[in-house]
């Protein structure tokens, strides 16, 4: 009977937490709504933007092959604005840190292909997944996406580079299509059509040659071309488990790691070695 | 099964490396050689950026030549003077290559290194194996048998610092050994190889060494030179994937085994024409990579922090 009564208080207990906990997220979703995370500072409506991440940490691991996210969120119209003829866009950029890189551009010297000119891209995105409603000319101006970085070509590639070399807009191109290839840039143009009037979702693959660090995620709202609210959220990518172990190792302690291969390579030749002898 | 390797930072899939492995220790197995030159442009092949390719085969042959020279070991096959007359000058020249290597990876060249040293060791060695191969089948064949008398270079012998190998019955200049040794491990370094497809022939032609202590020898140098190539590139280049490695040695101890006794049913000559063969298409592969237009004439290289 006493066990019964103090399963019962302890149940109890359970419910009561739960429902503070409801109660909790409820008014965090108030504050949220009411104060907006939003900025739609230069424009005119008052419609503002919710969204947020399936997962807010990544981590690779000795298996990954990837891993996929769902980016959602919603419109939150203001009654007095919303506008049934208004065309609404939304674009959604996830960026991984950026990095600088190094774009080596082959030539052919004495008959062989060799790297020559080289241009370094100081703080270009090193991942970038861009979803939107529709292709991105279509949706504003080309002055709006530059002065937000939104798309590919729109980034702010500061460079350095030797003199000479004239033909920056190249390695920008050559950048892109590097990136592009190896799946670290996605277009997912045309592929996020508007649940409704006011939800939206993206699936997003990170595939497993991410570079790891901070991400963010900006979601861009448009009404008729124009600009009228962005919202970020942000994502974190780690090396997680037995990879992350490894790579800290060899990049932390290089000497230990350069022993510790010998002596793993030492140790299973000896095994071989005396296994094999018959 | 996709598996992440962390220093190459790539998935590939685990059975292709079990197999990769598998049939590049079977060829090893079989021909007797390290099949370091073999493996590492395969892995260059499957994506796996060069220098990390050279780096980790360089700790995967340390394996394989530890359970190799064992074998000689317990033959009495391994002449151990001789053995650290090699080192000493594998470990110079592996300390030359590594710097080379790091030098040339800041500057953006060092895949094209070394895909020229591949091609030019492969075309040549290729080459001479195969016309040597050919000749001696054909000379079995017609029934003519010819030895070839070993022609010791006086100059050979004008060279100081001489010293006794016993167990090679050999009174030579240390001077030759570490020379050869340190060739060696310049190629170990840059190449990704242990480098007994050079030094075997020099130990035999330029040192005039017993052939029953020739490969014990050589395998003894090659445990420290391969392991000094691996401390040297973890340091310099953090380029040595222990995964990796370590998943390549599990097929090729496996593969090895197959190819040995595969390899005794085969007779020497085409052996030899089969390896030559290998060697020359390796080579043929390389070369078309560097003198057919890229597709991709851009390449990003992340910048080492």
């Amino acid at each position: 009977m006493t066990l019964f009564m103090q399963n019962k208080t302890a149940l109890t207990t359970h419910n009561d937490s739960i429902s503070w906990l409801q109660l909790f997220v409820g008014a965090m979703l108030l504050v949220a709504a009411t104060f907006g995370l939003s900025n739609p500072s230069h424009a005119t409506t008052t419609d503002k933007l919710v969204a947020d991440i399936s997962e807010h940490e990544v981590a690779l691991r000795y298996s990954f092959t990837g891993s996929d996210l769902i980016l959602f969120g919603a419109i939150d119209h203001d009654d007095r604005s919303i506008s049934h003829d208004a065309i609404y866009d939304v674009i959604i950029n996830v960026k991984g840190p950026r990095l600088p890189a190094v774009v080596r551009k082959k030539d052919k010297i004495a008959g062989i292909w060799v790297n020559k000119d080289n241009v370094t891209f100081t703080d270009a995105p090193s991942f970038y997944i861009q979803a939107s409603t529709r292709p991105l000319n279509e949706i504003t101006t080309e002055d709006v996406l530059r002065a937000n970085q939104i798309g590919f070509a729109y980034q702010n590639y500061h460079y350095e580079a030797s003199d000479g070399i004239t033909n920056i807009d190249g390695f920008v191109k050559g950048f892109i299509r590097n990136k592009e290839d190896a799946g670290l840039y996605q277009l997912v143009e045309d592929h996020m059509p508007l649940l409704s009037k006011t939800l939206f979702r993206a699936d997003v693959h990170i595939p497993a040659n991410v570079p790891v660090g901070d991400f963010v995620a900006e979601i861009f709202l448009f009404k008729d071309g124009q600009l009228i609210a962005t919202e970020q959220s942000d994502l974190v990518v780690v090396k997680k488990g037995f990879s992350e172990v490894v790579y800290n190792f060899a990049h932390q302690h290089p000497a230990f790691y350069g022993l510790m291969a010998i002596m793993i390579a030492l140790m299973s030749g000896w095994l071989a070695g005396v296994l094999v002898r018959d | 099964m996709p598996f992440y390797l962390p220093i190459a930072e790539m998935s590939l899939n685990v059975f292709l490396l079990l197999i990769m492995g598998g049939g590049v220790g079977f060829l090893s197995g079989m021909f007797g050689v390290g099949g370091g030159f073999l493996m590492t442009p395969l892995l260059i092949f499957a994506g796996v950026p060069p220098a990390v390719a050279v780096a980790t085969e360089a700790n995967q042959i340390t394996a394989a030549s530890v359970s190799g020279a064992l074998a000689h070991w317990r033959r009495g096959g391994v002449d151990i003077k001789m053995g650290m007359m090699l080192i000493v000058g594998g470990a110079i020249g592996s300390f030359i290559g590594a710097e080379v290597f790091a030098y040339l990876r800041t500057i953006g060249q060092v895949d094209l290194m070394i895909a020229l040293a591949y091609v030019l060791f492969l075309g040549s060695i290729g080459s001479l194996m195969l016309i040597e191969s050919i000749n001696a089948w054909r000379k079995r064949n017609s029934g003519v048998v010819s030895r070839k008398k070993r022609n010791h270079n006086s100059w050979i012998h004008s060279l100081p610092f001489k010293m006794r190998f016993r167990k090679s019955r050999l009174y030579i200049s240390a001077l030759l050994p570490i020379g050869i040794g340190m060739s060696v491990g310049v190629l170990a370094a840059i190449m990704g190889v242990g480098g007994g497809f050079i030094m075997v022939p020099a130990m035999i032609y330029v040192l005039g060494m017993p052939t029953n202590v020739v490969v014990g020898t050589s395998l003894f140098q090659i445990i420290f030179v391969t392991s000094t190539v691996t401390f040297l590139h973890s340091v310099n280049t953090h380029t040595v994937d222990v995964v990796l490695a370590v998943l390549l040695l599990i097929g090729a101890v496996i593969g090895a085994q197959v190819g040995v006794r595969v390899g005794m049913k085969l007779k020497g000559e085409q052996l030899r024409i089969l390896l030559a063969l290998m060697v020359l298409g390796v080579c043929i592969r390389m070369a078309y990579g560097l003198l057919s237009e890229p597709d991709e004439l851009f390449s990003i290289t992340e910048v080492i922090h």
